[in-house]
């Protein structure tokens, strides 16, 4: 799942280490989470979004995110 | 001087206690070969080196602590489900395949026993390796 992490974090000037640290996961989580081989869980995505100051939805793109699902749910 | 980690502490000590034991087979019972010297020095070593930073891990308050936030992430949780239950398929499938190859040979052992004990050490072999080949999939996969 594509998310907005990477842009945020870029944009409060943290390492994916200090966000980590935050957030109670590894680095290592951060790293997938922006690469988009990983989804977070729903705490951990709230989580994120109280760093950031802003909302779940906005952070991973839940609308545009639904629509891609969608779409491969219809070319199952 | 106090224990935060009881399962590590245990794990250091049993690995010590290994390398110990190793250490006075080899002294006790030498094998000759400079193969076999490498060998033992090199478990001796890892034994005693892995055993000591397990023990002192135990002792150190911060150092459980992170291990124990490493252990709650949720990506290595996943990864450790993923990767137990494709272990355990592997297994389950290697496990029938040899004993239908066993059962179509006919090469069954006599002795029921040794079968036993082979059996087990071979699913041991055959779980080992496998739960090691998936977890780096799910590693590098998530």
């Amino acid at each position: 799942m594509q998310t907005r992490v990477k842009e945020f974090r870029k944009a409060a000037g943290l390492t994916q280490q200090q966000l980590a640290d935050q957030v109670h996961v590894s680095a290592r989580t951060i790293i997938s989470i922006e690469k988009a081989q990983y989804s977070p869980s729903l705490m951990l995505a709230y989580r994120l979004a109280q760093v950031f100051g802003t909302d779940v939805e906005t952070l991973c793109c839940l609308a545009a995110n639904k629509e891609l699902e969608d779409k491969e749910i219809e070319n199952l | 001087m106090k224990i935060y980690n009881f399962k590590g502490l245990a794990t250091g000590l049993g690995l010590i206690a290994m390398g110990v034991v190793l250490t006075v087979l080899a002294v006790i019972k030498p094998q000759p070969g400079a193969a076999n010297l490498i060998q033992n020095i090199v478990l001796i070593g890892l034994s005693l080196v892995l055993g000591g930073a397990a023990v002192a891990r135990s002792l150190s308050k911060s150092a459980t602590h992170n291990q124990r936030l490493a252990e709650r992430d949720e990506r290595q949780v996943l990864i450790r489900l993923r990767a137990n239950t494709l272990t355990l398929e592997i297994v389950v499938g290697v496990a029938a395949v040899v004993a239908l190859g066993l059962a179509v040979i006919d090469r069954g052992h006599d002795d029921l026993i040794m079968g036993i004990i082979t059996g087990s050490l071979l699913t041991l072999g055959v779980a080992f390796w496998a739960w090691v080949g998936a977890t780096a999939h799910f590693n590098r996969k998530f």
